[in-house]
Formats: structure tokens, C-alpha cells, sequence
């Protein structure tokens, strides 16, 4: 017990934390930007797996890690694309079509999943002059690899484009009152495809995160399951970025204290595994009726989402 | 709430659109089996000696055609109602999990009476698992599509807890022989049968039927749409664990993944038709043990997958085109 509670005052600790929350961060932020526009987006799974299968192939090859970000980005791109068509014009469900990308996604990046190598490129930790020496908080805050800055940068922006801007406001329509963005002569299919792809999009770079910043291989297996948790996540903070922000945080806390507790109380690997899924479980039971989500989520787009 | 995904058993639905989306399955099979470097036909030789080759592999088939069915009739029976159980994956491991454990207590009984424990305790599971999401969507309002999908995650990592702790070094042998007709498909069959009849003709049906037309006017007329879903997902839930219990007493070993996802691609396929269903499974069956035979040549293991997501894709598809060209598009919307 004693050493679990040493943990917190560890530096390396708190930096892990800030590193296993990245990838969190950029899928719940893709998951929300999704849901808020009425989509909830079920393929998050199998387009994180792609982002992850591009970022491990770019990582192998020695290729640039942005350009592997940038790849996993295109495809999520394209995976979103495919979910607004099938969503959209096809009519077909929206969780049923998700869950028909997921398996599409996650089963493909299996199959091409490279094997045990060590990656040539990853990325470095960025070392901010001055601020990455200060006491206590600096190495944690300010010697992270470029992914954690760009989960920052997204959150900010996503809170602030949702919250402050028409776009965001329209975005926002489509998933409260879709026949009102439509009488403000607005295509609610069209701003609903446009952030499932740039959600997707989002979604896919978290999974080349995972992948591009670990200096050692990763298997599958740390992959699969965290887009259902991204997914978890956002929909226990009521799809708002302020909230999800902190839950991505708090389950890059138990990621990174999960070796350690796994050791100090003796728990086989998959039992502790199971924390986080059970906690998102928890999590979403306890503020389902608090946070009031988009009224119009899941409402088809066809004939502005009118029932 | 959920909406219910368009009402596809009342959509015109030719049997040109499965044979179709079957066609088409197997045409990308080609393009994969192509990229992968295999030769076309030899990939297809495989899948063909994989399923029906002998009597072994005709043995996997129907076992896995049986499973499938239970699957797919867990999942379709579930989505009549707009219940979005997805979580069959992890109810096949509950009742997998319950006939393994059961397996190790009773090595020496006979199997007639250990199988019917396995199932009654199997459908137990399974259905025990649904009722935790059904309750916290009925009284929490929680999406079950989410919990259920999480659930299967919790389901995986606890099958592993137990082959690593408890089950550590024991292997769970089939109580059935590994010839002929298994008898999981006679259980799918009588499921099958039974569902098809009890929508039509009892009272049980009839609220499911009322409940999958028209929610609201269900809920006016009286229906008790709360218990209506509890025991529709009862039901799914203990198909599934059934299922769960088959592969096991049929096939031993550790339980299969994929299995209950393959269950949503079969339901899709048939469009939610408890006896369509049946061939449904069949063809999917056929599909998957072919792929895994291929894998056994040299294909990626998880090529049975990617054969069983693009079959729910390709569904997907044909179903909205089938819609569209019904004129019912706009009418059919939830």
C-alpha cells in the first residue's frame, strides 16, 4: 500500500501519466466532436485500430512519425466518410453501421499487424527551454513527446470552436435540432459527415499515437478495446470537452499506475485490465441522468433528421 | 433512447439481396485472398476442403452453423425491438466460461446429463450478463449498445483470467463425439423454430411484434414496454449463452472469439428473420470455418474476421439498396 501511495510523489509518474493520457485525449475529443453533431459513432474501435496499424507500419519503416500521423489521419478520414454514407444516404443505423466499421477495422489492422521489431522512428520527448526546469512540475509538464501537445492543442480548440463559433453552434444544432439547422438553410447531413470525418480523423491519430510514442513494439492487444473506452469516456463526461479532458486524464493515471499496482497488490495482468472497463461502465452509470446529452443523437440525417 | 434501426423485416427484401450480398462477399473474398498473395482458386480450394472437405470439416460446419444461429437469433431477436445488444460476444464466453468450469467437476458423468446442466447453467450466464445491461438501461437510462460492447471486453479479459488461474493446465475435451450431426444445430434448430413461432402466435410475440412496430403506440395501448425488453433480452442473452455452451461441449478446447459479432452479421443478412436466420448462419458458417482453414495454410489469423465484418458491411449495404428501391425509405425512418 505504501509503495502505491510513494507512486504520487514520483516524477516519472506523473510524466507517464501525462504521456498515457494523450492518446485518451485525441479520441474522446474525436468521439464527442461526433456525438455532438447527433452521430454516435460506434467505429471508433476499428478506425483507432487503422490509425494505430498506420502509425506501427510508418514507426517499422522509419518513416517521419508526423507523416505517419498525418497517413492514420487520412484514413480515419476515409473510414468516416464511409460511416457518413452509410449513415447518411444509405439510411442504414447508426449503431449497427459503426459496429460494421469496428469489426471491419479491428479485424483488418489484426490481420496486418507486423511483428515483433523494434520501431526505428518514434517520438522524442520536446524539451520546453526554461519551463522543462522548473521544480516539481516542469519535467512532468514540459518534457513530453509532441502528441501530448497536440491532445492539448485539439482539446482547446475543439472547446473552443463548439462552444464559441456559428460553425460550432451549427455543429451543435445538428445534434440538439436538426430541423432547425435545416430551416437556417444549413444541410444537417453534410455538417454531421463533415464532423464524423474530422472525429474520425481524430479518432485515427489517437491510435498513431499510441503506436508513435512508445520506444518499444506494441501489440495489439494494448490497441484494441481503447476506442470502446475513448467511446466510454466521452459519453460519461455528457460529450462536453471540459469533462472529458479530466476522464481521459484520470485513465492515463490508471495506465500508468496500472504495472505498478499490478505488482504491489498481486493481480494477474487481465484483472487489472478489466479496471478501466469497469470503471467506464461505473463512470457512465453514475452521470447518465446528471449531464443532459444531444437530444438528437442517433436521429437519422435524411429530411433534416424529422422524424 | 435508442431508436429502432428501420423496421428492415418489413422493408421489401427480395431473396435476390442476401443471394447477393453472398455474391458479393465472396467476390471480395477473391480481392483479399489476391492481396494476400494467394492464388485465387487455391485460396477458394481451401476454404471449400475447409467446410465441406470431409467429415471432420462438415462437422465444424454445422457446429458453427448451430452456434451461428444461436448468435444471430440472440442479436436479431434483440433488434426487432431496437434492443442493441452487441454484447452476444461476451454472453457466448459467460456460457462458454460456465460450461468449461461445469467440464472440470464432471469428467466422469455421461453426457446426457452433463449438457443439459451445461445449457441450462450456459443460458443462465447469458442471460444474467444482458439483464445487467437491459436493468441499467431501463433504470438508468444507460445506451446498452455501449455497456454491452464493453462488457465483451470484460467478458475476454476474464476468460483469460480463468484459463490462466483455474483452468491452468487442464484442457476441456468435448463431451460430444466429433462426427455426424452436432448437437448444437438440433438446439438451434428447435431455438429457431420456437422464436418464429412464439413472435407469431403467442402473447409474448405479439408485445415484441407491437413493441417493434411502434414504440409510443405499444406504450398507449398498454404494453408493458419495460418488461417487454427485460424478457426480450433474457432471451438474447440465454441464446447466446447457449451457444457459448455448444462450442464448448462440441468442439472442447478454449472458447472461440468472434463468434457472437458473427451472430450481428448473420442477423443483418437475414434481416432480423427468425428463419432466415437458419441459412443465413449456414452461409456465414461455411464462410468463417473456410477462412479459418485458410489461416491454417498461411493466411492471417484474423482473415475469418475480415471475411464476417465485410459480410455485415455488404449486408448493410444491400439492405439500404433493397429499401431504396422499395420506395420506403423516407416512410420506413424511426
Amino acid at each position: 500500500m505504501n509503495t502505491a501511495l510513494a507512486l504520487l510523489e514520483d516524477a516519472a509518474f506523473w510524466e507517464a501519466v501525462l504521456a498515457r493520457s494523450a492518446p485518451f485525449i485525441i479520441g474522446v475529443m474525436g468521439a464527442l466532436l461526433c456525438a455532438r453533431a447527433g452521430a454516435l459513432h460506434l467505429g471508433i474501435e476499428g478506425i483507432l485500430a487503422l490509425g494505430a496499424l498506420g502509425g506501427i507500419v510508418a514507426a517499422q519503416h522509419g518513416i517521419d512519425p508526423w507523416t505517419g500521423v498525418l497517413a492514420a489521419g487520412c484514413i480515419g478520414l476515409i473510414a468516416g466518410g464511409v460511416q457518413a454514407v452509410l449513415i447518411g444516404p444509405l439510411g442504414a443505423s447508426q449503431p449497427l453501421a459503426g459496429l460494421a466499421l469496428t469489426l471491419a477495422g479491428a479485424s483488418v489492422a489484426l490481420a496486418a499487424w507486423p511483428a515483433d521489431a523494434a520501431p526505428e522512428v518514434f517520438f522524442r520527448p520536446l524539451d520546453v527551454p526554461f519551463l522543462s526546469e522548473m521544480p516539481n512540475v516542469g519535467a512532468a509538464l514540459f518534457r513530453q513527446t509532441p502528441p501530448f501537445y497536440l491532445a492539448i492543442l485539439l482539446a482547446l480548440i475543439l472547446a473552443y470552436v463548439l462552444n464559441r463559433t456559428p460553425l460550432g453552434l451549427a455543429i451543435r444544432g445538428c445534434g440538439e435540432n436538426p430541423v432547425a439547422v435545416e430551416v437556417q438553410g444549413r444541410s444537417v447531413h453534410r455538417l454531421r459527415s463533415g464532423a464524423i470525418m474530422a472525429g474520425s480523423a481524430m479518432i485515427a491519430a489517437a491510435g498513431a499515437a499510441i503506436t508513435l510514442m512508445a520506444a518499444q513494439f506494441v501489440p495489439f492487444g494494448q490497441v484494441a478495446g481503447r476506442g470502446f473506452l475513448c467511446l466510454a469516456l466521452a459519453a460519461a463526461a455528457g460529450w462536453r470537452p471540459g469533462f472529458a479532458f479530466a476522464g481521459a486524464l484520470a485513465f492515463g493515471a490508471i495506465e500508468a499506475a496500472s504495472p505498478r499496482l499490478q505488482q504491489d497488490f498481486g493481480l494477474r495482468a487481465p484483472l487489472m485490465a478489466m479496471v478501466p472497463y469497469l470503471l467506464a461502465i461505473a463512470a457512465l452509470v453514475a452521470t447518465r441522468r446528471r449531464l443532459r446529452w444531444p437530444s438528437a443523437l442517433i436521429a437519422p440525417s435524411r429530411n433534416g433528421g424529422a422524424p | 433512447m435508442i431508436p429502432a434501426p428501420r423496421n428492415m423485416a418489413q422493408a421489401a427484401w427480395p431473396l435476390i439481396v442476401p443471394v447477393g450480398v453472398g455474391a458479393v462477399v465472396l467476390v471480395l473474398a477473391a480481392v483479399a485472398f489476391a492481396a494476400l498473395e494467394i492464388p485465387i482458386a487455391r485460396g477458394f480450394a481451401l476454404m471449400w476442403a475447409g467446410a465441406f472437405g470431409s467429415p471432420a470439416a462438415i462437422h465444424d460446419w454445422l457446429l458453427r452453423s448451430g452456434v451461428l444461429i444461436l448468435t444471430g437469433l440472440a442479436t436479431g431477436v434483440a433488434l426487432r425491438i431496437a434492443l442493441y445488444n452487441f454484447g452476444a460476444e461476451g454472453q457466448v464466453l459467460a456460457g462458454a466460461l460456465v460450461a468449461m468450469f461445469i467440464a472440470t467437476k464432471t469428467a466422469s458423468w455421461p453426457a446426457w446429463v452433463v449438457f443439459p446442466l451445461d445449457l441450462a447453467a450456459g443460458a443462465l450466464a447469458g442471460a444474467l450478463l444482458m439483464l445487467a445491461a437491459v436493468l441499467l438501461k431501463l433504470r438508468r437510462g444507460v445506451e446498452e449498445a455501449i455497456v454491452t460492447l464493453l462488457l465483451n471486453v470484460v467478458m475476454v479479459l476474464l476468460v483469460q483470467v480463468a484459463i490462466e488461474g483455474p483452468l491452468a493446465g487442464r484442457a476441456i475435451s468435448a463431451i460430444m463425439a466429433p462426427t455426424g450431426i452436432p448437437a448444437a444445430l438440433f438446439i438451434a434448430l428447435a431455438a429457431s423454430i420456437g422464436i418464429a413461432t412464439a413472435i407469431r402466435f403467442t402473447v409474448w410475440g405479439f408485445e415484441l411484434r407491437a413493441l417493434a412496430g411502434n414504440p409510443e403506440a405499444a406504450r398507449f395501448a398498454g404494453i408493458p414496454v419495460g418488461r417487454v425488453t427485460m424478457r426480450v433480452g433474457l432471451v438474447s442473452g440465454a441464446l447466446a449463452g447457449m451457444a457459448g455452451v455448444c462450442q464448448i461441449a462440441n468442439a472442447g478446447g478454449d472458447p472461440h472469439t468472434g463468434l457472437g459479432f458473427a451472430g450481428i452479421a448473420v442477423a443483418t443478412l437475414a434481416c432480423l428473420s427468425p428463419l432466415g436466420i437458419l441459412a443465413a448462419a449456414f452461409f456465414v458458417a461455411a464462410v468463417m470455418v473456410g477462412a479459418e482453414a485458410a489461416v491454417g495454410a498461411g493466411a492471417p489469423a484474423a482473415l475469418p474476421h475480415v471475411f464476417v465484418a465485410l459480410t455485415l458491411l455488404a449486408s448493410l449495404i444491400g439492405a439500404a439498396t433493397a429499401r431504396r428501391r422499395a420506395g420506403t425509405v423516407a416512410k420506413a425512418t424511426p
